[in-house]
């Protein structure tokens, strides 16, 4: 193209001038090339469609005497004259490639195969492509379009493909294992997705992650200080054996015995730990601690507008109150003798009961049970208010006597002193009452009514104060009590009143059955008969010839050595029910529990609405066995799948903010080591199970700690998994 | 190999080995297919329902004795009208106003009532009680012994497990190979559902139960969340309690999967109440609705409903209750008419126990015998099967003399009607209820 040719003709007649034509255009044209009179050829500035012209020199004698040439117009015709490598490995390959005549459409092409070309000069041009074929390979440069051409071949070596790399390991995290179950994560190169790890010489369960990362689960039982070696093989065809890495094992550390001492004293004295509960107890010692608590001031339990708000300052007071001993104490006691708001459903009609339990919780049952009965609170919701005696279409009521003493005093059988059955000659429990004997204690229980205008009569609803006898309302009959006692005739309804209330209080079976519940509330579902006699026995007599002293009592609870047993037995503990689980939680988490709280319409799913039993058995029965077992969980009663998952979900909320107005939780500790996974599992453990997951646990949340994606996400992960953890859900 | 659900529950421990699963299910039952299927519908009332206000004899007379004992409690009064049923020999009794969602399928011939019944040891008379000459159900009149005898089926002990649940375990055979919970409560774990065979399990109605928390992203956090959880629900601890809590929660992710299995796409027929009671039975529907892809042909399911002690202020409370109740049943009859299950599904109500006759001031007190209702197509209705007691203070049937009556057809026979309708045989139904063998009838004829 654009070049010149200079054409000359021979004409042997006369005159010999000639004419010169191109495609039969007389001196040509742009498109086809110009011709000058003296012969000159000048080609197109670009090469026409059709590339070949035809030249023709016409003698101007004789027309019909010519001569002609055919002119091929092409591309300028490019030149490779090396490559830079000339010599490389099979595989994907970029050439520089020198030469002459590129234009920005050279296409550069390796054994035929058009490869992707940058043009960097008429001299350089950079391809890219891929052969798999070793030995020669021709490398031509085609400048394309009409009149394409296409350089002569540069002949390029390819030679063999080295073996890829072998795997190689860098790092692994964590290098170091305590015994047990552990999850490895390998950092290096070479990994591919066949690759296999062996810890200690075993074939582990590998993930491939990426080239650079794979993990393994192991577990190990070898010696502290043993060193186990790590390799990575990868598969044929390119089967090689990475270098061995070794990990250590490492001293499961040491349980740190004070602080499981003082967390596991917290977890059944108060509700759980909180970090400065922990650290005062860790200075001053759990006697020192329980004393100053038995002697605390009691807290305020105000009277409020709504039962939503007394629901939330109950939560508050469990999370919150100074005196956690008093308030786990009065969450004891309100699991035996129940009054639910589902009856008593006004602030007035029940705030008043936990007002009683308050008061009496460190002081002595017969007096609770006496300020209980003659409670309004008490008396609707169990209607010994307003019973009367006997008249011709009315007898009295029985509900109250009858469930004071089930579920408040003595129990269906006559139990022995460590609260198991009292059996008869034929190994049948022995009943403690029948029909007749509710019938006479109803009796006697006639006569009380809300304080009132009407001071001689009955008065209907009223909860400013304590019920009030009625002399003419109370049957005066004499009446038969169990274990042979009786009322004599005649005698006023206070009368009568105290002398059941003593019948039951003297009662042989009271003792070991308020010491089974509270044992089971405070310590153990599965406590020893043993245990069970020892608070028994507290109850009795306190030392000082005092029965039915609950602070005696509560404090020979938290000392007994049972319950101070600090390495587990495989029964020991209880499962944490809703609330106390949901308040321990934020506790230790340092966060706050939400006096005006919204979310505590939650617990309704869970099976344990504050202040809401369904019945006077309360939320569950303290004789609830776990579903297949001989063993006693009265918790789990409440504990279904979806009872468990509603209380996860709950964690959920909490520990991912949602809830912080309601519940908080303080997360600085963890995200503050957000970034280290083995030292957010320690801190989870720590503050959750103070230190005693051990490795399979900590291995397992681990693992799924190091699958997130950021610190946040890495914090939450450890909790939650930490808080649904069977280990979290028993207080053991 | 019996295949119990716990057995299924480990085969579907994973992903793909959980459409495994149901695909097993969904294969393997003819029977569920065709006209197969059949299931036990219980309603709990709660509390002890008075039975004498909610089933009121209407033949002069016992009506003249009935409203002289109660007293100001009697019905009709200003809140409760009474309606009236007629039985096949043409005695006239009255229902509470409140049974007003279920009084039109009495008409229908789809409902009876079973008169008296309650627990029982043996026959027992008013003579043999007061002389102490016959072994009765321990603790009567306390809430918690007769709420678990009712539900345990046993008058004499305390079991642990329900007489729901020993049905389900003999009719496990018809139930193939599906491993479906064969015995649901919709109201938290339940005695009643409680077999040796086959697991109870519990649903609240309409609740999905997957972790909240789970889902982050990238996907491969979330699923390693969740693989975590299942480790962590996974290991030995060597404690029993926390085994027992991780059990529970392992349960619930091999349940919702199950359940997040079956199609979603299915629609009811009829709206149910709003209430717990509505919803409850609600879930029952459509868990009926899924027999195909569940493969079950026998299902026992619980439903409850609380309220029922009214020592206090009963009338308008208990109104109130049987209203809500059933409203919730007649839906729930009304769609397994449209679901074309009406012969197939049987509803049927319990209660720890009666109430007294004689009122105390403005309610009444812990009794014994109760009447209850059995409702469906299967049912021989308009009829009332047992013997109506007798209106009267310390009369032939009373234990003492308040009107707590003694009840002249034990729950032993009251259920083994309805077992054998499901389809047990006689050994079957006299391992279910122990002491069957101390009753004559051995069923009471109102199920065809």
């Amino acid at each position: 193209m654009g070049a010149t040719r200079q054409l000359s003709a021979y004409v042997s007649v006369s005159p010999n001038t000639i004419v010169w034509s191109v495609n039969g255009i007389n001196g040509g044209n742009s498109t086809y090339g110009t011709i000058s009179a003296s012969g000159l050829y000048a080609a197109p500035a670009a090469a026409p469609p059709d590339n070949v012209v035809t030249v023709r020199a016409t003698s101007t004698a004789f027309a019909a005497k010519f001569g002609s040439a055919s002119i091929a117009i092409t591309q300028k015709v490019p030149w490779v004259w090396s490559t830079n490598p000339s010599s490389f490995p099979a595989g994907t390959v970029t050439l520089n490639v020198n030469g002459a005549a590129f234009v920005p459409t050279t296409i550069i092409k390796a054994g035929g195969q058009a490869w992707a070309t940058t043009y960097v000069s008429p001299t350089s041009l950079k391809a890219t492509g891929t052969v798999n074929a070793t030995g020669p390979l021709a490398i031509t440069a085609t400048n394309p379009g009409n009149g394409a051409v296409t350089s002569q071949p540069f002949m390029a070596t390819v030679t063999a493909p080295p073996p890829p790399a072998p795997p190689t390991i860098s790092s692994i995290n964590p290098s170091s294992v305590q015994a047990g179950a552990f999850s490895l994560t390998i950092l290096g190169s070479g990994f591919v997705a066949g690759s296999q790890v062996s810890i200690g010489g075993q074939a582990a369960a590998t993930t491939y992650v990426s080239a650079s990362q794979l993990t393994a689960p192991g577990s190990t039982n070898a010696a502290v200080g043993t060193l186990i070696p790590v390799t990575v093989a990868n598969p044929a065809p390119n089967a090689a054996t990475s270098n061995a890495f070794s990990i250590k094992v490492a001293a499961t550390p040491a349980p740190n015995v004070s602080k499981i001492k003082a967390g596991r004293f917290l977890e059944q004295a108060a509700f759980g730990p909180t970090p400065a509960e922990m650290d005062k107890i860790l200075q001053m010692g759990t006697d020192a601690w329980l004393d100053q608590q038995l002697t605390m001031a009691e807290t305020p339990i105000p009277v409020p507008a709504s039962m939503g708000e007394a629901r939330g300052q109950y939560l508050n007071r469990l999370a919150h109150a100074p005196d956690q001993v008093r308030q786990k104490t009065i969450w004891a006691l309100g699991q035996i003798i129940v009054v639910s708001s589902n009856k008593n459903n006004y602030p007035a009609e029940y705030v008043p009961y936990l007002q009683i339990l308050s008061k009496h919780a460190f002081g002595n049952y017969r007096a609770l049970l006496r300020e209980i009965a003659t409670s309004p609170q008490m008396g609707k919701y169990l209607d010994m208010a307003n019973s009367i005696k006997p008249g011709p279409t009315s007898q009295p009521n029985e509900n109250f006597v009858r469930e004071l003493k089930q579920l408040f005093t003595i129990g269906l059988y006559q139990l022995n002193p460590d609260g198991s059955n009292a059996l008869d000659g034929q190994g049948k429990p022995i009943p403690t009452y029948s029909q007749n004997d509710i019938r006479q204690f109803a009796l006697a229980a006639t006569g009380w009514t809300y304080p009132g205008a009407n001071a001689t009569g009955i008065n209907w609803e009223n909860f400013s104060g304590p019920l009030q006898p009625r002399p003419t309302l109370h049957d005066t009959t004499a009446k038969t009590l169990l274990n042979g006692a009786t009322l004599p005739p005649g005698q006023t309804p206070d009368q009568d009143l105290d002398g059941f209330l003593d019948n039951l209080f003297l009662h042989p079976n009271t003792a070991p059955f308020v010491a089974t519940r509270l044992v089971r509330a405070f310590a153990s579902s599965n406590a020893s008969p043993a245990f069970i006699q020892r608070v028994a026995a507290v109850f009795v007599n306190n030392g000082a010839n005092v029965r039915g002293d609950l602070k005696a009592v509560v404090k020979a609870i938290l000392t007994d050595p049972e319950a101070r047993q600090d390495t587990a037995t495989p029964n020991q503990g209880r499962l944490k029910d809703p609330i106390y689980q949901t308040i321990a939680l934020t506790r230790a988490l340092n966060g706050q529990v939400s006096a005006s709280n919204q979310r505590v319409y939650l617990f309704v799913g869970m099976g344990q609405m504050p202040l809401t039993p369904n019945s006077v058995f309360g939320f569950y029965s303290p004789m609830y066995r776990i579903p297949g077992s001989a063993l006693f969980g009265p918790e789990f009663q409440i504990y279904s799948p979806t009872e468990a998952v509603l209380r996860g979900n709950l964690f959920q909320e909490i520990l991912s903010g949602y809830a912080a107005g309601d519940f908080s939780a303080d997360l600085t500790p963890f995200q503050a080591v957000a970034g280290n996974t083995a030292q957010l599992v320690d801190a989870v453990d720590d503050v959750l199970t103070y230190g005693r997951m051990g490795s399979p646990l900590r291995a397992a949340i681990a693992k799924a700690v190091d699958a997130q994606n950021d610190n946040s996400q890495r914090v939450f992960t450890a909790l939650y998994l930490g808080a649904l953890s069977g280990q979290y859900a028993v207080q053991y | 190999m019996q295949t119990t659900r716990r057995n299924f529950l480990k085969l579907a421990a994973g992903p793909a080995a959980t459409l495994a699963g149901f695909s097993r299910f969904g294969a393997m039952n003819a029977l569920a297919q065709g006209g197969g299927y059949k299931a036990l519908v219980c309603v709990f009332m709660f509390g002890g329902n008075d039975g004498h206000n909610t089933v009121i004899p209407k033949t002069a007379a016992e009506f003249n004795n009935y409203r002289t004992i109660r007293g100001n409690l009697a019905l009709p009064d200003q809140n409760t009208p009474v309606l009236d049923v007629t039985t096949g020999n043409g005695v006239m009794y009255g229902l509470n106003g409140g049974m007003n969602g279920i009084h039109p399928f009495w008409a229908q011939k789809k409902l009876a009532i079973v008169a008296n019944t309650g627990l029982l040891v043996q026959p027992t008379t008013r003579a043999q009680y007061l002389a102490n000459a016959a072994p009765v159900p321990t603790n009567l009149f306390s809430h918690s012994d007769q709420t678990q005898q009712t539900q345990s089926g046993i008058a004499t002990a305390s079991g642990g497990t329900g007489w729901g649940g020993r049905t389900a375990d003999a009719a496990q055979g018809l139930n193939g190979a599906s491993t479906f919970p064969a015995a649901i409560s919709m109201s938290g774990p339940a005695l009643f559902c409680t077999g040796s065979i086959v697991k109870a399990a519990s649903l609240v109605p309409g609740f999905d139960l997957t972790p909240a928390g789970m889902n982050v992203w990238p996907a491969s956090a979330a699923a390693a969340r969740m693989t975590g959880l299942q480790e962590v629900l996974a290991l030995d601890s060597g404690l029993s309690l926390v085994q027992a809590a991780n059990k529970v929660r392992k349960d619930a992710i091999d349940l919702n999967a199950m359940l997040k299995g079956l199609s979603s796409s299915n629609s009811l027929p009829v709206t149910f109440p709003g209430t717990s009671i509505g919803q409850q039975l609600q879930q029952v529907a459509q868990i009926i609705q899924l027999r195909a892809q569940t493969g079950m042909s026998r299902q026992v399911f619980f439903c409850t409903l609380g309220g029922f002690d009214t020592h206090g202020n009963q009338s308008w409370t208990h109104w109130d209750l049987l209203t809500r109740m059933s409203a919730a049943m007649g839906v729930f009859q009304a769609a397994m008419d449209a679901m074309g299950l009406s012969g197939q599904v049987t509803t049927f109500t319990e209660s720890e126990f009666g109430r007294t006759l004689q009122p105390n001031t403005s309610g009444t007190d812990h009794g014994w015998g109760n009447h209850h209702f059995v409702m469906g197509g299967a049912v021989k209705g308009g009829e009332m099967y047992g013997t109506f007691p007798q209106m009267a203070l310390g009369g032939p049937d009373d234990a003492g003399s308040r009107g707590a009556h003694i009840p002249t057809t034990a729950l032993d026979q009251y259920g083994a009607t309805l077992g054998k309708w499901f389809g047990l045989d006689p050994a079957a139904l006299a391992a279910v209820f122990p002491n069957l063998g101390n009753f004559a009838v051995k069923d009471l004829g109102f199920l065809a």
